[in-house]
């Protein structure tokens, strides 16, 4: 018995009881097998595709949206002329896979498709009456077909959010990565968050601490007391939480000390945001020496009379930058800190690394390579790389 | 001690702020050390310690940076300092 979620949508149900071919591939729904015309007046074969939203696992009308996309040739009416509607417009779908044109014809009375179903025999007849004209015995429904192409994605439900964006190109950038996170505290956890939702392969948390109230209050989503009561690990407690969505997750409920190294041995990049590694400068040395990117993240805030101010900073360590970047943001704690966190900080922090992690991975466009970004709270700016001082530093 | 009080170059006073504080300076340079000094005055940096030091609205429309250890920037009015160990996560 097919376990498919269009089993559920009446408007897939009907499209394949009518006999239309259809395949769902990179998030979408492909229809197979649409006669068409092309521009030498030869009657061939497309395929619309069509993003699709998901609930959960239980499939979504798409008719709101009512565009649609064709991998074909520009099709023609049988004079051999461009039908109206059909625009270029590269959108891809898998990394093999890309539409070329774009389709947009509203229903004349009530401007707004029905349902899928409707929507998608609209199309079908627009594309495919100029080659019916010319060749009556084409269909576009040969038959029942469904040829679901699994993807081997690390997630737990369809990540439509890439099809709806069109970035499947661009996420391939994050497979075959291993990320190791160090500390699930405030920032790092909400690292975690926005890496669990990319398509990396494996994540490793790395953290011997207990995760209580004062974590919970500075990290992602809202931590249920029955949880808190049980005094999970960090690592454990967060690797079980995202488990909900990225398959790939392990916790390590250790931390990392110049005594287990080795743990960080199979990462491809890592996030260091332990909050008071006595041995980070070893930990750095160590993953630099093995040419294992690495951003490294902190920030220090202080009670300025009664406001709050101070600096986060994110500091990249990628293999060719010198050395020097190694010992840039190392320090101990002082006595007189009251560990002074707040959730939004750690959050600005989290997203400042997450996003030079992207550039690093050149999903993101960066104008130069920078070795890190500060934002200062009492300025409100951020500054990448080293600043525009010029002539100023004597 | 206050810097302002620093005699042999009293004749060009600015105000800077250093972690959200006015002070006046005056002197057309600021150390790393001296920066450290006028943030925590109380609290010496040990062996080990790495404050950021983070400056903006100095000299040459508006220059911004970082100070380094050891480095020194020429002041202006109204030139704006952070220092501070960015060690928590």
């Amino acid at each position: 018995m097919s376990t498919s979620p269009f089993d559920r949508d009446p408007s897939t149900r009907r499209l394949l009881d009518e006999g239309y071919c259809l395949s769902f591939e990179g998030n979408h729904l492909i229809v197979e097998r649409v006669p068409y015309v092309t521009a030498a007046k030869a009657v061939t074969y497309g395929r619309l595709a069509l993003p699709v939203v998901f609930s959960g696992d239980i499939v979504q009308d798409g008719s709101g949206d009512h565009r649609i996309w064709f991998i074909g040739e520009q099709p023609c009416d049988h004079h051999g002329q461009p039908i109206p509607g059909p625009s270029p417009d590269g959108h891809a779908i898998t990394p093999e896979l890309s539409a070329s044109f774009m389709i947009s014809s509203k229903p004349k009375n009530a401007g707004v498709y029905a349902n899928t179903y409707d929507k998608i025999t609209s199309y079908v007849r627009i594309l495919s009456h100029p080659a019916k004209s010319l060749d009556p015995t084409v269909t576009a429904t040969p038959g029942a077909g469904w040829t679901e192409v699994p993807d081997d994605l690390p997630f737990v439900y369809p990540d439509t959010g890439t099809a709806r964006a069109g970035l499947a190109e661009m996420n391939e950038k994050f497979r075959g990565h291993r990320i190791g996170i160090i500390g699930l505290g405030g920032t790092g956890s909400f690292i975690l968050d926005q890496v669990s939702k990319t398509w990396v392969d494996t994540i490793d948390l790395f953290d011997g601490d207990v995760f209580d109230n004062h974590n919970a209050y500075r990290a992602p989503g809202a931590a249920d007391i029955e949880d808190l009561k049980l005094r999970p690990n960090k690592a454990e407690h967060f690797a079980r939480v995202y488990s909900h969505m990225h398959t790939g997750i392990t916790a390590h409920p250790d931390f990392i000390t110049a005594d287990n190294l080795e743990l960080l041995g199979n990462c491809t990049f890592v996030f260091m945001a332990a909050a008071d590694a006595n041995d980070k400068t070893a930990i750095l040395a160590w993953l630099h020496e093995r040419d294992i990117p690495t951003i490294e993240v902190g920030m220090g805030i202080r009670d300025e009379g009664g406001r709050l101010s101070g600096l986060l900073a994110v500091v990249n360590h990628f293999p060719g930058m010198s050395a020097s970047a190694i010992s840039t943001a190392t320090g101990r704690p002082d006595e007189y800190d009251r560990n002074i966190q707040t959730a939004d900080l750690n959050c600005l922090n989290a997203m400042l690394a997450v996003i030079n992690w992207k550039k690093y991975l050149t999903y993101y466009a960066e104008l130069e390579s920078v070795d890190e970004t500060v934002y200062r709270i009492f300025t409100g700016t951020i500054r990448n790389g080293i600043g525009d001082a010029g002539e100023d530093a004597v | 001690m206050s810097p302002g009080n620093n005699p042999g170059h009293g004749e060009h006073t600015v105000t800077i702020f250093v972690n959200t504080r006015e002070f006046q300076w005056d002197k057309k340079e600021i150390s790393y050390e001296e920066v450290y000094n006028l943030a925590f005055p109380n609290e010496p940096l040990n062996d080990g310690d790495v404050a950021r030091i983070e400056y903006s609205r100095g000299h040459n429309g508006g220059g911004a940076g970082s100070l380094q250890p050891g480095g020194t920037v020429k002041v202006k009015e109204n030139m704006v300092f952070d220092v501070y160990v960015t060690v928590r996560s």
